[in-house]
């Protein structure tokens, strides 16, 4: 088979193989986000954070840290587009760098919360029985309780700092990728393919590490997306209580908190951070619904 | 008969829920309280202190125990609501939580009551008019609604309202020359000086209620709103909505007569869900509006290391949303005729 | 009452907007009926359905709908205000559909909705409404309505449920009643019954049916008339007793694939075998 008919294949979604078959869904799904205007804007936006953080010291006209402290709090001009801090500080290049931090915070945050969430509920699901019952109490616990107050509580507990907020905002966000793994896990539990697997000896662990996480991933990156606004949220919310990263960093939430002392006289030291914080919040929600309606056909008739 | 006995099940294995629940979040705060921390004393007490208190404390913790009696020690104390002594203000926790959680609580309230009264309706309109101009731009203001953080929409407001405007009054509850003028029954100030009579108060304590409550009721009417027409289309799509047009309804009877109804019991667990949402909210927007509530003691215990008051408002807040969770699942078990059968 | 007849549909077509492009469902059905039995037969997807949805104006608003004529009891139903359809929906049509369970709304109760139909309908008081509720409640063979007028959907067997509905659309007294596979989600046992009662219904009230079912034996033992759709469009309309006359080959194709009693063993049943130009001509 030339591509050329491979592409035909999978663009007309007649697949010939199983991988066929992943490309077609794959382009189908390509094909209704770029019909949904609102999650192709969620696209730009998230695509905008990344490629800002990667280019991040060629697109901000100063350094971050630089101070000039005969220009503090200086309104929007065109040699500091978005003003200056306190300290002087380009609020501008303060925010095109807090776009790493931004990043950082939200990879971390997944790469802690959903493995470990995605391997209990599979396991859980997979398994059933006691381990199945324990992990599902365990979670429905954690689910009812309240997550900012609890990572206030965890943050008291490791002391201020970006990193221990990271993990405190990872320790209370594992319950619904719990939900959601298992979930999957079980309707692929009885599945034929499943139990071939089972009558060739493969053991559970191997079952579960390579047959039905990798089932549980789409929902779950799904959902990922979708609770990455509420993380942003969060971790900005710690920050701006002085409990997140600390100054002098150029951390949004951080950026807000301080500016947020000169909000009277100079409105554009908080203001500014708060729209970013905003825009890339927005991003995560437009691309996290548009994913959702793709997956779950319910939705959108 | 039968169906008494079957809500009587169901309420026994709720309260089950309940106590597993509690125990986890005694558990939880009691590891984050004493567990975690290298030295709990110090945790609890802060660096500086002298040897004869930190001796003292270290006792009154019970850490000469095992680490299984301090657990029980600690159930047994939050149990009877004693939640430790606050280091910063040198009070009873518990009697700090009573003295400020009525700030909160009238804050929350009000944002709820805001978040609802918006909410709904527009959640309903957009769902109507679904794919048209006005869906359209309903859904783009509650998008941005839970996509601002709460403290940076309360700053916005307090520049151009408060500092720019006029209109509304500054941070606080009171203005200062009010303060302490109306004798505290409920607590919640609206209720209070309704109560007294003093309508000049009252309006002062609106004003200055009005930017908090605006910054969290925005939030909480964008999820709400956000939930109703999710509810709303669902059961667009039923069958029994077109059954009700053939009969001859109009449009209004169908949508508040049929499909309204079915949402109800949903959105009473939404809007029980939101009010546990703002209470988390209420930390971010005290801070920023120096509101005298739990959040703002929270804030401050968290500066101090104070970690007797951390724990003793992460409990009450958790308690608070256990009670909600099982409120809205008792409400739905009576709201919906399903579950009576 | 005019002259004219019940139903006069001439060339109805609906379109579907879709992201394929338009999508013709009805590609010009022509009706006309007085008050009579008329089954409509065809395989899902053949517009039977929607042909029924059109005449209660309820096609859904992203479809377009045109016709040369689509008049009930002599009123032009394509220029009526949707107050003045509302009051043909509630008072002159009736529509009973597949699946009981959810036409009924699960949160009123049976009389709730009952009356409601009934003060739609045009019965001017409460207590009227309700006592007529009663009335047809009894009719549909249901034995102690008050007490199902106080429970809730979803305490009713798909039985009982189907009757209420049935009980709800003629409880106004309508002129025309639609059942659309009135019994394809019962049990078998059931479904006769069902039938028996409809049929009493409809005599007794001397209205028009419009019976839309997938089953030509059913149909034609049923009605007066049958009516066969195929792909958007009418191709064939008989009277009941003579099917056998039929000419067009989708109704004999249709008829050849029943399985008959005497049916001989290891005789295979034909296959419906369908042909292009049935699409065109």
């Amino acid at each position: 088979m030339t591509d050329a008919t491979l592409f035909t294949r999978v663009r007309r979604g007649e697949p010939h193989s199983s991988a066929e078959a992943r490309l077609a869904q794959l382009w189908r799904g390509a094909e209704m986000l770029w019909a949904s205007p609102a999650a192709l804007t969620g696209v730009a936006i998230i695509a905008a954070l990344v490629v800002v953080a990667l280019l991040a010291p060629l697109l901000a006209p100063y350094g971050p840290y630089a101070q000039n402290l005969a220009n503090q709090l200086q309104p929007p001009s065109a040699e500091h587009l978005l003003g200056t801090d306190e300290f002087g500080r380009d609020i501008f290049s303060r925010i095109i760098f807090g776009t790493r931090f931004t990043l950082y915070i939200v990879m971390l945050v997944a790469l802690i919360a959903a493995p470990a969430g995605l391997l209990i509920g599979a396991s859980s699901g997979y398994l059933g029985g006691w381990f199945d019952t324990l992990a599902m109490r365990i979670t429905d616990i954690a689910l009812a309780f309240p997550r900012l107050i609890l990572a206030l509580a965890f943050v008291t507990a490791f002391g201020p700092g970006l990193n221990n907020a990271i993990l405190a905002i990872a320790l209370t966000g594992w319950p619904p990728y719990v939900r959601i793994a298992r979930a999957e896990a079980l309707t692929i539990r009885r599945s034929d393919y499943i139990a071939a697997i089972e009558l060739m000896g493969a053991s559970r662990l191997r079952i579960i590490l390579l047959h039905v996480v990798p089932l549980c991933l789409p929902s779950l990156f799904v959902r990922l997306t979708l609770d990455m606004a509420g993380v942003i949220l969060i971790a900005a919310g710690l920050g701006f209580l002085g409990l997140g990263a600390q100054p002098p960093a150029a951390e949004w939430g951080v950026m807000l908190s301080s500016g947020k002392e000169y909000m009277l006289s100079a409105w554009w030291a908080a203001t500014f951070p708060g729209l970013a914080i905003f825009f890339v919040c927005m991003g995560f929600n437009l691309l996290g619904d548009g994913l959702r309606d793709i997956l779950d056909p319910r939705q959108e008739s | 008969m039968g169906h008494y006995a079957r809500f009587g099940m169901f309420l026994l294995k709720q309260v089950a829920i309940i106590l597993a629940t509690f125990f986890g979040l005694i558990l939880l705060t009691f590891v984050i309280g004493r567990v975690m921390p290298l030295d709990p004393v110090s945790a609890a007490v802060g660096p500086d202190v002298t040897q004869e208190l930190y001796d003292q404390v270290y006792r009154e913790m019970g850490l000469d125990q095992p680490i299984i009696v301090q657990f029980f020690d600690y159930v047994g104390s939050v149990l009877q609501f004693d939640f430790g002594r606050s280091f910063f203000t040198n009070q009873p926790v518990t009697r700090d939580i009573a003295r400020v959680f009525p700030a909160t609580l009238e804050l929350a309230l009000c944002g709820v009551l805001i978040g609802s009264l918006i909410g709904i309706p527009f959640g309903i309109l957009a769902a109507v008019k679904r794919g048209t101009v006005i869906d359209g731009a309903v859904r783009v203001v509650m998008l941005i609604g839970y996509s601002a953080p709460v403290f940076w929409k309360g700053l916005l407001l307090l520049v151009v309202f408060y500092a720019a405007l006029g209109w509304a009054g500054g941070p606080g509850r009171l203005s200062i020359y009010y303060d302490g003028l109306v004798p505290t029954r409920t607590g919640l100030l609206l209720i209070d000086t309704l109560l007294a009579g003093e309508w000049v108060i009252f309006k002062d304590a609106v004003s200055h209620i009005a930017l908090p409550a605006i910054s969290l009721g925005y939030g909480a009417s964008a999820y709400i709103g956000r939930m109703t027409r999710s509810f709303m289309l669902d059961q667009l799509k039923q069958e029994y909505v077109g059954v009700a047009r053939v009969k001859g309804l109009s449009e209004r009877r169908v949508i508040f007569g049929h499909v309204l109804p079915n949402c109800a019991v949903q959105l009473v667990t939404t809007v029980a869900l939101t009010f546990g949402i703002l209470l988390e909210g209420a930390v971010l927007t005290e801070t920023v509006f120096a509101w005298p509530g739990l959040g703002q003691y929270m804030t401050k215990a968290m500066f101090n290391a104070d970690m007797n008051a951390v724990l003793g408002g992460t409990l009450v807040i958790g308690s608070i949303f256990v009670f909600l969770n099982l409120g809205s699942d008792i409400l739905y078990r009576i709201l919906d005729p399903r579950t009576r059968a | 009452m005019t002259d004219a007849p019940l139903i006069d549909i001439e060339n109805l077509r609906v379109t579907f907007r879709t992201r394929a492009g338009p999508h013709e469902a009805l590609r010009g059905v022509s009706l006309r009926m007085g008050r009579e039995k008329v089954g409509v037969v065809g395989e899902s997807g053949s517009g039977k359905s929607l042909t029924g949805k059109a005449l209660l104006g309820l096609v859904p608003s992203h479809a377009k709908v045109t016709a040369d004529r689509l008049a009930f009891d002599g009123q032009d139903l394509m220029r009526m205000a949707p107050r003045a359809l509302r009051r043909i929906r509630g008072r002159r049509i009736g529509l009973v559909m597949q699946d009981p369970k959810y036409c009924l709304n699960p949160v009123l109760s049976v009389g709730k909705q009952l009356c409601e139909a009934g003060l739609a309908g045009g019965i001017p008081t409460l207590a009227k409404a309700r006592s007529s509720a009663l009335e047809t409640l009894r009719q549909v063979q249901i034995n102690d309505p008050e007490r199902v007028m106080r429970i809730y959907p979803h305490e009713l067997s798909g039985g009982m449920a189907q009757r209420v509905m049935m009980a709800m659309m003629v409880v106004a007294e309508p002129d025309l009643l639609i059942a659309d596979e009135p019994t394809s989600a019962l049990d078998v046992t059931v479904q006769l019954e069902v039938l028996a009662l409809l049929d009493r219904l409809i005599e007794a009230r001397g209205m028009g049916l419009i019976f839309i079912s997938h089953d030509l034996r059913l149909v034609s033992q049923f009605c007066d008339r049958v009516v066969v759709m195929y792909a958007g469009r009418v191709v064939e309309t008989l009277r009941a007793s003579e099917l056998d006359r039929a000419r067009h080959p989708y109704t004999r194709g249709l008829m050849e694939c029943l399985p008959e009693i005497d049916h001989i063993p290891g005789t295979r049943l034909k296959v419906l075998e369908r042909q292009e130009s049935w699409l065109t001509e």
